[in-house]
């Protein structure tokens, strides 16, 4: 969230002397301020690109703060520092505050339940209130824990960051009363001031933390060594293929489940275009599913069994440091997930080529056989063919920016709502445009104003240079007339600059006139030729050669870049059925902005539900500087078509399906890599049952209950926390309505007013498994983004990294050797 | 202690006791499995994957997933996802093939509310198509099931002679390949006309039903106590609609022949179609004479009892008058409200030499003007309107019904303009001309004829009747 980040901005640039700030604040601190904000207040980021990687930072510094005040305190604890023989005042004062927090939430749920008035002490509700003193004194029994055991068994570093922890905490309070005086649009109040406060000074706090955990952790990076890490990989290959054979099992069972496939898997009858994807999104969940099996029942088990076994004792006796022992372990079995997922890939994509490419040779065989008997059958299979094709390959789409005209001919952001519910893949909503009226859509291409945000430019510039063949008579003809812009830019600054300046630049014209006039005669020459050919051709067709006027006709084609195709998915609504039989009409209309060229038209029917392609002359790209304009009406009248930003795009390049498949189950490897790195996280602490069990449930979580956590977490969700969810499925009470104040739902709503805070923040730990997951794009048959691949390998590390470096502390502070 | 061996010993033998035990258990299994029709395979034809599933989801859990799969079905139909929402289902069946609701509501899902969202009539067929290969899946693995022969019959009926692209939708059922789909379930032919296979099916439900099957009432269900017991939908007693269909879908077949009712196939008359209209008159006979029972009780003999009601009787004067008053009023009720009386005698007129003559000619003179062939026209009307007089003098239960009267003065109606177009007056002595008055005002036309919906017929239609042009090529590659 970042909404109101810029206010703050501004305002620090737009002081108004240029050495301070309002209030007369020097502008450095001006400018530092709304830093220390973005980097205090959890749910706020940057919009630019590092945005994501400051909440990351302040995510996990939170967790280092946890998991290092726990640490202590669990050492507290064993050391009989927190809890002694002999229980003192401040001790009773701890389980009461434990109460009192209790209670506190239980007169919050008393009051909106208004079994109980509102009392507010000053503005401070009373809830809050009691909430804030009982964890205050919680805290002070904490805090006595962590300076007593500190002082006596930490470190230097562990001393430093615990009283710069609490100066931490004092400067977020600081910084939130700056705030409340300077910017009382962000802190309105001495309530926000407090609160705010608090939140700024934790997350300083948790940032504090993460500088001491990873600094720790450097010095280990630092002595980690390739060799032993190799050989602690090597062991983890060893002792999987030891325990059940497991690679090899998952190999079998891949196998056997392809062998019979086609027992569960029908392609869909008469409709050959849907095979390819629904054959993709099965294998791609058969690897999966087994890669992901793998995974979660071998990495949680090993380390627990190594400690079980006491094998354990023979590698921590060597010069094996614990973050190697982690990593390692990861690893190595990175290394058996990679060499299992190009496996399956390569099986996988044998089996589609045999499958699909038969099934496309086949389904055009039968066209071919129909072609006399029943022609109308024998067109639709020949389509079927060629959607199963567009399917099977990695299509590369450059996209425009969508805006429309309306009936009367105005401009705007969205068509004519019908009514009709229709989402793009990509979660867009169609709108429509009526069928024979000034309704239009349009898709500009080039540098494009932002239609929802006038002040963004957009760039969705056509790749040209990519789409003009190299020495073909468009890529010839665009060069010379970019060279031309050019001159006739130089020619105007030359005007601007006058004397010597102007000279020179006359001079540099001479020598680009000279190669333009180069370039205009090369491509006159091709033209000539081209011409040559066709004509030759006629000649030919006339003397009735086909053959060679077909070979003079190609060779015409070869001097040309090849036309540009588009592709397009429109939905239909119907008012009227119209003549029974009769398809929608689109017409397609294609400017370049920059040239006088006519535009290109087309008139074509809609086929719902297919992919509609187009060929565009490539001579439309010539001098368009990647800028197009594309615009589509419905010539059917009282009849609407449907299309949303992403349903029409120029088609790049085919791409390679093969790679793009691969791309694809390397979305599946990173999945592997995350909960390869929650097992050994979770093997490190937990016995083998309880670590397996957590592993899953972490999938579980990730991959099926995201969506739910996320509910969670913005309490969004209907019918409350579990306990009075369960309430309601009991007495089958429905979600929306108030449930009647009884003992018992208060009871539940308070165990949910504890526990709920608890289980939101589960989002935050949980990793987004679905997130990784590309196989519709790749089922789709569009080519996986390079920058897609970069932004899920970074999430992946996101979370792979913490997991993994809080199992190496754990690892080493723990016997496990004991 | 045992050892190893031992306990491996006592393991094995165990595994053996329980296997031989169901040796004896398996007779009366499938005793119980043939009573009740739940076979799992017809022999040479075993639906491996079905049984897996089963094999792998043993006990309630398939119920769940059955649970999980429909509601996934349901939302991968309100974002579009029509093939995975097909697997989907299909799914499901191999789960619980004996869940008859799956096939009943998935069957009629796909024919009529996925095709309905594509826009190209061809795509329409091959999803009414899916759905009715759906439900005759589900017929193969419920055989004894009246209801879906009967949902089967009724979407071959329905969704395909009667959607407003019948027209072009029938075509693409005399055109289809796929002999399996166009294979009568009675005799075994393949025909190349929809209400054909509807006649058929419809017959085959009501046979069964006659045969005294009914699976959901004597099957499974019967020894399972269910607060709403799934109740047989067709086929019970005093189910008129399910009697007549057979007759129905017979005489559309007959009457579709006489016009252009698939797009470009030229009507057909003579033998050919008196002699459906022959076999329609039979099915409405074979309708009639059925014993109905009243739905009331009267005392006979000291007895309350049911009277016997044939619906024909209401068009043979004498049988009727014999009746007695209760019977009567049945009788009288159910012909009136199956309009028998129309049916058969339309039978009994279409089917005779001037009933195919005058169609052919009120076809042959709509095609003449149609294509503004007026002194042609004017003829075949005026020759066609005589004999159909002549003939209506002998139907008169069919020459004063609504339906009939719209039709023929539709006739007149043309006749009267092409008159027009010639400039010469209707002669005042032509048959039917009050009938004029009646539709002057009625715009309306025959939407199951192509030459009335698509005034030039095949030709009307851009790239014939598929929707959309195949993508065209790059030139040069």
């Amino acid at each position: 969230m970042s909404f109101s980040l810029p206010l703050v901005f501004l305002w620090a640039q737009g002081a108004s002397a240029p050495e301070s700030g309002p209030g007369g604040v020097p502008l450095w601190v001006a400018n530092a301020l709304p830093w220390f904000w973005v980097w205090g207040e959890p749910m706020i980021t940057e919009g630019a690109w590092y945005g994501a990687l400051i909440t990351f930072t302040k995510v996990v510094g939170l967790f280092c703060l946890i998991a290092w005040v726990l640490t202590w305190v669990v050492k507290a604890n064993s050391e009989r520092i927190i809890v002694k023989a002999k229980t003192d005042f401040l001790d009773y004062v701890a389980a009461f505050s434990l109460l009192g927090v209790f209670a506190s939430v239980l007169v919050g749920v008393l009051q909106s339940t208004e079994r109980l008035g509102q009392f507010d002490i000053s503005g401070f509700p009373l809830p809050a209130i009691m909430g804030a003193i009982f964890t205050t004194l919680l805290l002070i029994w904490v805090e006595r824990g962590l300076w007593t055991t500190v002082a006596r068994y930490g470190d230097k570093g562990d001393r430093l960051l615990l009283g710069g922890m609490h100066l931490a905490l004092a400067f977020g309070f600081a910084i939130a009363l700056v705030f409340r005086f300077l910017v009382p649009e962000i802190v309105g109040s001495w309530r926000t001031a407090v609160v705010s406060g608090f939140r700024w000074g934790v997350t300083y706090m948790g940032l504090l933390a993460l500088c001491r955990v990873s600094w720790a952790v450097l010095f280990e990076v630092l002595a980690l060594r390739p060799k032993r890490l190799y050989a602690v990989g090597s062991l983890a290959v060893v002792e999987s293929h030891r325990r059940m054979w497991a690679p090899v099992t998952v190999l079998v069972i891949f196998a056997v489940i392809l062998a019979f496939t086609h027992w569960f898997l029908r392609p869909p009858d008469q409709r050959p275009a849907e095979m390819g994807r629904l054959y993709i999104g099965t294998l791609n969940t058969l690897v999966s599913l087994l890669v992901i099996a793998m995974v979660t029942i071998l990495t949680p088990i090993s380390l627990p069994q190594d400690i079980k076994g006491q094998t354990i004792y023979t590698i921590v006796s060597k010069p094996v440091r614990r973050l190697e022992l982690i990593w390692g372990r990861l690893f190595g079995y990175m290394a058996l997930v990679t060499v299992l997922i190009l496996v399956f890939g390569g099986i996988s994509l044998g089996y589609l080529q045999s499958q699909v490419k038969g099934t496309i040779d086949e389904t055009e065989t039968l066209a071919q056989e129909l072609r006399e008997k029943d022609p109308d059958r024998s067109k639709l299979l020949m389509e079927q063919a060629e959607q199963l094709r567009t399917r099977m390959s990695a299509r590369v789409p450059v996209k425009g920016v969508l805006t429309f005209v309306d009936s009367r001919g105005k401009p705007q952001f969205q068509g004519i709502d019908v009514g009709q519910d229709s989402e793009t893949s990509n979660f867009e909503t169609r709108s429509f445009v009526e069928g024979a009226t000034p309704s239009t859509a349009i898709w500009n291409f080039g540098i494009v104003q932002d239609p929802l945000d006038p002040k963004v430019n957009l760039d969705r510039r056509v790749p040209v240079e990519k789409l003009l063949v190299p020495g073909t008579i468009e890529a010839i003809e665009n060069q010379a007339i970019i060279l031309e812009y050019i001159a006739l830019q130089m020619k105007r600054n030359a005007e601007q600059a006058g004397g010597a300046e102007a000279a020179k630049l006359a001079s540099q014209g001479t020598d680009r006139d000279a190669e333009i006039a180069k370039l205009r005669a090369e491509s006159k020459a091709l033209q000539d030729r081209a011409a040559k050919f066709e004509a030759d051709a006629d000649a030919a067709e006339k003397a009735n050669n086909l053959d060679e006027a077909d070979r003079l006709r190609r060779e015409a084609a070869a001097l040309h870049s090849p036309p540009v195709q588009v592709e397009m998915n429109f939905t239909v609504y119907r008012t009227t059925k119209g003549k029974i039989g009769e398809p929608v009409y689109a017409q397609l209309e294609v400017t370049n902005p920059q040239t006088n060229q006519p535009p290109f038209r087309d008139i074509f029917p809609i086929r719902e539900y297919y992919t509609n392609k187009k060929f565009i002359p490539s001579s439309y790209l010539v001098g368009s500087l990647g800028a197009l304009k594309c615009e589509v009406r419905c010539i059917s009248p009282t009849q609407y078509l449907g299309m949303a930003e992403s349903d029409f795009y120029i088609l790049l390049d085919k791409g390679n399906f093969g790679v793009n498949f691969m791309i694809g189950l390397f979305g599946i490897w990173l999945q592997a890599m995350v909960l390869t790195a929650v097992g050994v996280f979770a093997g490190t602490f937990l016995s083998w049952p309880v670590a397996f069990l957590t592993t899953l449930c972490f999938f579980l979580a990730g991959q099926v209950a995201f969506v739910f956590l996320q509910e969670f977490a913005l309490k969004s969700l209907l019918g409350g926390g579990p306990a009075e969810s369960f309430i309601r499925l009991v007495t089958h009470d429905n979600q929306m309505s108030e449930l009647t104040p009884t003992l018992g739902v208060i009871v539940a709503k308070t165990f949910d007013g504890l526990v709920m805070p608890l289980m939101g923040r589960l989002v935050y730990l949980v990793p987004n498994f679905a997130a990784l997951d590309v196989t519709n794009t790749v089922a789709e048959g569009f080519a996986v983004k390079p920058e897609t691949v970069f932004y899920h390998t970074l999430l992946a590390i996101g979370y792979a990294l913490p997991f993994s470096i809080a199992g190496y502390f754990i690892l080493k502070n723990r016997e496990v050797a004991a | 202690m045992l050892t190893n061996m031992q306990r491996k010993l006592i393991y094995a033998v165990l595994l053996l006791a329980i296997f031989t035990s169901t040796l004896f258990y398996k007779p009366r299994l499938r005793e119980q499995s043939l009573k009740v029709n739940l076979g799992e395979a017809t022999i040479g034809d075993v639906d491996a994957g079905s049984f897996m599933l089963k094999l792998a989801l043993l006990g309630g859990a398939r119920g769940v997933a059955a649970n999980v799969l429909w509601q996934r079905a349901i939302e991968l139909q309100k974002s579009q996802d029509w093939d995975k929402m097909e697997s989907t289902v299909n799914l499901i069946t191999k789960l619980q093939p004996h869940f008859l609701s799956v096939w009943t509501f998935q069957g009629w899902n796909l024919s009529y509310n996925v095709s309905v969202e594509w826009d190209a009539p061809d795509d329409k067929y091959e999803w009414i198509k899916k759905g009715i290969k759906f439900l005759r899946d589900g017929v193969a693995k419920n055989q004894k099931s009246p209801d879906l022969i009967w949902d089967t019959a009724w979407t071959y009926y329905h969704k395909l002679g009667f959607a407003d692209e019948a027209i072009v939708l029938r075509k693409l059922f005399r055109n289809d390949v796929d002999e399996t789909f166009k294979r009568d379930p009675i005799d075994g032919n393949v025909y190349n006309d929809n209400f054909q296979l509807g006649r058929s099916w419809f017959t085959k439900a009501v046979n069964l039903v006659d045969a005294g099957e009914a699976r959901l009432q004597e099957g499974t269900e019967s020894d399972i106590e269910t607060i709403d017991a799934p109740v047989q939908r067709k086929g019970r007693p005093g189910d008129l609609a399910f009697r007549s269909m057979p007759a129905h879908s017979q005489t559309r077949y007959a009457a579709g022949l006489e016009k252009e009712s698939m797009v470009g196939v030229p009507a057909t008359f003579g033998e050919v179609a008196k002699n459906e209209w022959g076999k329609a008159l039979n099915e409405w006979l074979l309708f009639g004479r059925y014993k109905f029972q009243t739905h009331n009780v009267v005392e006979i003999d000291g007895k309350l009892q049911k009277e016997d009601v044939y619906i024909d009787d209401a068009t043979e004067p004498e049988k009727f008058n014999k009746l007695s008053e209760n019977q009567k009023y049945w009788t009288d009720r159910w012909a009136a409200q199956m309009a028998y009386p129309y049916w058969k005698d339309r039978s009994k007129a279409e089917m005779t030499e001037e009933g195919v003559n005058a169609r052919r000619l009120f076809y042959e003179g709509t095609k003449a003007y149609k294509s503004a062939d007026f002194p042609t026209a004017v003829e075949k009307f005026k020759q066609g309107l005589q004999i159909w007089d002549q003939l209506l003098q002998k139907h008169k239960p069919y020459r004063d019904d609504d339906l009939n009267q719209k039709d023929t003065g539709l006739i007149v109606k043309r006749y009267a303009r092409a008159c027009q177009q010639l400039g010469i007056d209707v002669p005042k002595d032509t048959p039917f001309l009050d009938l004029l008055r009646l539709v002057e005002q009625d715009n309306s036309v025959d939407p199951f004829d192509a030459v009335e919906m698509l005034s030039r017929g095949v030709s009307a239609m851009p790239g014939g009747s598929s929707g959309g042009a195949p993508p065209t090529p790059p030139p040069g590659n």
